[in-house]
């Protein structure tokens, strides 16, 4: 069963993408229209602390979110309105994480020291790159190519990269100036 | 590097000769090369790191540990071009039932994973290497005695070349892996639907371009481990020198 996208869905079709596109525009360029949600501490290690554990609460939310998601695209009845559905909540929660992540990056940033920076431009490099995998899947689904099991197989590839960064954000403590 | 410049004040210096100041100019500007532009900066502890604390940086072992990034890709990217070979071997009738199609599975998956890392530790080095040496030419400016800064000038340029070689060749890298994984992404896509991927020989043209394509991405990483061979001879040689 393909999710191709039925004529009545064209309008549908054509917000998904501008929702896309305005939630890849918010999330790389205009700093989100959600802002990041951490305690300011009595101390710059405290804040970062509290930002890092914003950031890494939120990659749970991100990863529980990729594997419900596959689990759903694995049942019979998916349909091209429940991929819409999660799409655009997988690119909300993932947008939320940019947003938490670059409060901490800009918080690391703030020491000065190539250690904290280095940790920085890692993590953020990794959820660029992890970004590809809504790329390939809003391709497929607007090209009327997008098969459930190839949604399942990108869930568990994003939801597993997903935790390989959040590890390494946990990691990345002494380097960005805390301690866990 | 920011914790370069109070290393280089000359008030740190004191009243040292000018012989003693040139030396001392000379190992502070050493330990920057060897700390910042490639113990930290470029070839540091990343996301491949398991160590809770940061580890005091040491000559050359950044170019190891980049090193075992570049071995890492290379074999996640070779291990898939292996699967492609299975896969081309005609065995059924639609590529979603072929035999091999598990372990190109596995090998794909791998990548994806293999690719997160490495290629995040790839762009934070063309993100944060080139500030390290804009930083260092800055510091070149403030050593007085002229001998020392010719020596110092030389070490810069031959290191900024081996870096912006390496910088180079990791981002022809990204250019021939992001298309090579797209593709593959593509073709797996396809793969769920039988009609659309055949297990017989019709499929080989497509085959045969992703492991082209994959081929390509080896030989980038090839080069990008020949000009960090390159950088570590030139590294121990400046070392020698000392």
């Amino acid at each position: 069963m393909r999710l191709r996208p039925a004529e009545w869905h064209r309008l549908t079709r054509r917000h998904l993408a501008w929702l896309g596109a305005l939630v890849l525009y918010l999330t790389a360029f205009a700093g989100g229209w959600t802002r990041a949600q951490y305690l300011p501490g009595p101390t710059q290690g405290a804040s970062l602390r509290n930002a890092a554990a914003a950031t890494d609460t939120q990659a749970k939310v991100v990863i529980r979110a990729a594997e419900d998601w596959g689990r759903r695209a694995g049942s019979a009845g998916y349909r091209a309105e429940h991929f819409q559905q999660d799409f655009t909540n997988g690119q909300l929660q993932f947008g939320v994480l940019r947003q938490q992540f670059n409060a901490l990056g800009g918080l690391a940033l703030q020491l000065g020291r190539p250690q904290a920076d280095n940790a920085v431009a890692e993590l953020d490099a990794g959820l660029t790159t992890i970004a590809e995998l809504f790329t390939f899947l809003q391709n497929e689904y607007a090209a009327g190519t997008l098969d459930p099991k190839t949604i399942v197989r990108t869930c568990r590839a994003y939801s597993d990269a997903m935790k390989l960064w959040q590890r390494e954000l946990k990691k990345s403590g002494s380097r960005l100036g805390f301690i866990w | 590097m920011r914790h370069a410049k109070p290393y280089l004040k000359r008030s740190m210096i004191g009243d040292r000769s000018r012989n003693e100041e040139a030396r001392a100019d000379r190992r502070l500007l050493y330990l920057l090369l060897a700390s910042g532009l490639l113990g930290l900066g470029w070839f540091g502890p990343g996301c491949a790191s398991s160590r809770s604390t940061p580890p005091a940086p040491k000559p050359g072992r950044g170019i190891a540990e980049y090193r075992d990034v570049t071995r890492e890709a290379h074999d996640a990217v070779a291990a898939t071009i292996n699967a492609l070979d299975l896969l081309m071997r005609p065995k059924a009738k639609a590529m979603l039932e072929h035999p091999d199609l598990p372990d190109f599975d596995r090998a794909f998956y791998q990548l994806e994973l293999t690719s997160v890392r490495a290629r995040a530790r790839a762009e934070a080095i063309i993100a944060r290497g080139q500030k390290y040496f804009d930083e260092w030419k800055e510091n070149l400016v403030g050593i007085k005695d002229p001998n020392a800064a010719q020596l110092e000038a030389a070490r810069y340029t031959r290191l900024l070349i081996h870096f912006d070689r390496v910088r180079l060749r990791s981002s022809e890298v990204r250019n021939e892996f992001r298309p090579f994984m797209g593709k593959l992404r593509q073709f797996r896509a396809r793969v769920d639907q039988p009609a659309k991927v055949t297990g017989d020989t019709s499929s080989w043209p497509e085959l045969d371009a992703l492991r082209t394509g994959g081929r390509r991405v080896l030989e980038s990483l090839d080069s990008v481990s020949l000009a960090l061979n390159d950088a570590e001879t030139e590294l121990r040689a400046t070392r020698a020198a000392q």
